[in-house]
């Protein structure tokens, strides 16, 4: 036990590791004072969006003459826009009473409605909302159609929920669902990087003095599992650190509950799957699990490398294991299945687990009980060739 | 100071150091081909595809009238239908296989787009269509493209669009890895001062031994990398030296890839160079290995923090770590300020080398030479 104090004693107090905190601090905070609110959903609850729609249609609906001869687009127009713009006004009363419920509902069945519409009509001059057609972006149908899905599943959930609703819900502000758009991109990367930097020389401090080290009585395996735990609680701190960002994105826009729903899209040939939604709390704990095991590996490959190689650039290089997929996991290529049997696909785990990576890579091979499956094996092959390594190598670090 | 040289090679060989960044560098460059194998970066079809698909939607952003009658339709409004039927004539191209068609209707494009940029009312559609700098870049590649006579290139499985890609991402990188490399660069003699300071060498020859084969070193892998990679390409895809290039440097022309290929390697070195002599000043003051790298990488991303900077800092050292923007004008069009272009790039790293090896100069030699000094007139007891 005093040989884990020491060892947390001299992570806390080392300058890299304190330097690295204090990056992670004032980064979150920052992120929390000035880019959080910044933030502006392509879903947003715009009432005057949906009036501007409302009156348009209603003005053309009001004014229309169908008579054999007419443009085959008015008579589509006519035979969908009296459904649509029902809808739409009962959106627009809803939030005129404040009735938020009865504009969940509303906009529930508007979403269902507006992309049965969108994607199977054949003129191609209904388009989702303009947010996905920014220049050179490829997919922006696609983007619309998940976009679309997912916000009607996301709106079913609220209508019948139990919790209060307000439009920070709505618009995906509160903290925890911040929190959840930063897993699905690129808190992933930060948090696996910090980990490396943070355990980066947890064995090569000790080439310096190992007079003193090697005077501790334990068998090295020992010490390598002891010095893991150590990186171990340390990576967490990284996360501890990140509290207060939270804390102040939820006393601004409100904490969120743990019943929220994330929704989850189950793969189906031809992408044409179901969107389902998991509770936010199962959510965060899945990705939390992820995460520790992310976590247990990337130690495990430091504490690998520095026994073998005892060269502590050779350890930066793991990093490079983040980036391995997106050479191979791109967009608009077919994905091979049997590429998801490498532990580097499961990096954006969060992505995986609500699905969209699937949605977006047209593959149903990438699930997160999968990814557990891989990732633990791997983490306890490294565990085995460490013990091995310490074995044969009868090592003095 | 030759044979102390040697004595460093003969130590550094066994470095892992040096072949950890080899091994960076070697899969780095097989990660380059499987990327360019898999994805649609610059594929003219999807691109194609997806700007019509933008384009329609900046004119939904209008009510739907008579573009032919001045009285009802804003000029942006009218620039916009223009605009699409040169962008059909880019698709039919593509369809007929016809490249003529499609590098006109691409000039004609351009050309008709450059009016939109100063039209009232353009901030609405502004995310719909490209920024003017990518305009210009494509108009000046679609130029040379057609007087060239040049193959229009479709898909992305050839020379020049690997070099583009492979430049693009070592032009990221080059200064961070030089950087990473030399940041323990005076540190491992720390660790055995009794060591080497029993070199027979004065710290000047010391010093600039060190600097000396590092150099070597950071220029035999870029040597390396170049060589590997353009060999490679070659074999895999079919060489072509002469393809243009388009380039900003204060306005937007084209460069054969060749010189591209040049001008790169001169860049990648003055970079190398400035990386080197930051790191020697950095670990003389923090003599610690990670606080050196994260003041390299605060100093590589200060532009994306602070763009606004640039505009009025603009011969600051800072805006010009990062070859890819300097060079597609990425990072002038950031900072706002036209001065940012590779040539004032070229000076202003040559004039920060050699500010920073003064600064070495005085501070190691000079201060060697004081400390000596005073060290005699007491008696000799230093």
């Amino acid at each position: 036990m005093d040989y884990i104090k020491w060892e947390l004693k001299v992570f806390f107090t080392n300058h890299k590791n304190l330097i690295l905190f204090a990056i992670l601090l004032v980064a979150s905070v920052y992120y929390a004072f000035y880019i959080a609110p910044a933030y502006q959903p392509i879903e947003s609850v715009n009432q005057n969006e949906i009036e501007s729609r409302y009156e348009d249609r209603q003005e053309f609906l009001d004014n229309v003459e169908v008579t054999p001869g007419t443009h085959p687009l008015t008579l589509y127009s006519y035979q969908v826009y009296p459904e649509w713009n029902e809808l739409d006004g009962e959106r627009l009363s809803a939030l005129e009473d404040g009735d938020l419920r009865a504009y969940a509902q509303a906009t529930h069945e508007w979403y269902l409605y507006a992309d049965y519409q969108i994607d199977t009509n054949r003129f191609e001059f209904l388009r989702y909302s303009p947010g996905y057609y920014t220049y050179g972006n490829m997919f922006s149908h696609q983007d619309g159609h998940y976009a679309y899905l997912y916000s009607a599943e996301r709106y079913g959930e609220y209508a019948s929920a139990v919790y209060n609703l307000n439009l920070n819900i709505f618009e995906e502000r509160t903290a925890l669902q911040t929190l959840q758009r930063l897993l699905e991109s690129s808190l992933p990367y930060i948090l696996l990087l910090s980990c490396l930097l943070l355990s980066n020389d947890i064995v090569m401090k000790d080439r310096k003095h190992p007079s003193i080290v090697n005077g501790f009585p334990m068998t090295p395996f020992k010490r390598m599992i002891m010095k893991g735990i150590v990186a171990l609680i340390g990576s967490l701190a990284s996360i501890a650190i990140l509290l207060p960002a939270f804390f102040v994105i939820g006393f601004r826009d409100g904490f969120g509950t743990l019943n929220l729903p994330v929704v989850v899209y189950q793969f189906a040939f031809l992408n044409e799957g179901t969107f389902e939604s998991m509770p936010m709390g199962m959510f965060l704990m899945i990705s939390f699990v992820m995460v520790l095991i992310w976590f247990v590996l990337i130690i495990g490959l430091v504490l690998l490398m520095s026994i073998i190689l005892k060269n502590e650039y050779f350890n930066l290089m793991i990093g490079i294991i983040l980036f391995v997929e997106i050479t191979y996991y791109q967009r608009g290529e077919i994905i091979e299945n049997w590429l998801s049997y490498f532990p580097t696909s499961y990096v954006q785990f969060a992505d995986i687990i609500s699905g969209y990576r699937n949605y977006a890579l047209l593959t149903g091979s990438l699930e997160y009980e999968k990814g557990l499956v891989v990732l633990l094996l791997t983490v306890i092959l490294i565990i085995l060739l460490i013990w091995l390594v310490t074995k044969k190598k009868r090592m003095t670090i | 100071m030759l044979p102390l040289m040697k004595t460093i090679f003969l130590v550094e060989r066994k470095n892992l150091k040096f072949r950890s960044i080899l091994s960076v560098l070697v899969l780095f460059i097989i990660g380059s081909f499987v990327y360019l194998e898999n994805s649609q970066f610059r594929e003219l079809e999807p691109a194609t595809a997806s700007e019509v698909v933008a384009l329609n939607s900046a004119l939904a952003q209008f009510r739907n009238v008579d573009a032919t009658d001045p009285e009802v339709a804003s000029p942006l409004y009218r620039n916009l239908i223009s605009q699409s039927s040169e962008l059909a004539n880019r698709t039919l191209g593509l369809v007929m296989e016809d490249d003529d068609t499609y590098i006109q209707g691409a000039i004609e494009l351009t050309k008709v787009r450059d009016e939109a940029y100063t039209m009232e009312g353009f901030q609405d559609v502004a995310e719909f269509i490209p920024t003017h700098r990518q305009n210009q870049l494509d108009q000046a590649l679609f130029t040379s493209i057609q007087s060239q006579n040049a193959p229009l290139l479709v898909d992305n499985s050839n020379f020049p669009t690997y070099i583009i890609l492979l430049l693009l991402v070592l032009g990221y990188g080059w200064y961070l890895l030089v950087g990473i490399l030399t940041s323990d660069i005076l540190l491992d003699e720390e660790d055995h001062k009794s060591v080497v300071n029993g070199y027979p060498f004065t710290m000047a020859s010391k010093l600039s031994a060190k600097i000396l084969s590092y150099l070597i070193f950071v220029f035999a892998l870029l040597i390396f990398t170049f060589a590997i990679t353009i060999t490679a390409a070659s074999i895999i895809y079919d060489i072509n030296l002469t393809y243009p290039v388009a380039i900003f440097n204060g306005y937007y022309f084209t460069i054969d890839v060749w010189q591209y290929i040049g001008l790169a390697f001169l860049y990648f070195i003055c970079l190398s160079l400035v990386a080197i002599s930051f790191s020697i000043i950095l670990n003389y003051y923090f003599k610690n290995l990670y606080i050196v790298i994260f003041v390299h990488f605060f100093f590589f991303f200060l532009m994306q923090l602070l763009p606004a900077a640039g505009k009025w800092l603009w011969f600051l050292p800072f805006n010009y770590l990062n070859f890819s923007t300097v060079i597609d004008g990425q990072a002038a069009e950031m900072a706002g300020s036209r001065m940012i272009t590779l040539n004032t790039g070229f000076f202003v790293l040559f004039i920060t080398i050699c500010l920073l090896f003064l600064f070495i100069y005085w501070q190691f030699y000079r201060r060697q030479i004081k400390h000596s000094k005073t060290a005699n007139t007491r008696g000799g007891a230093a």
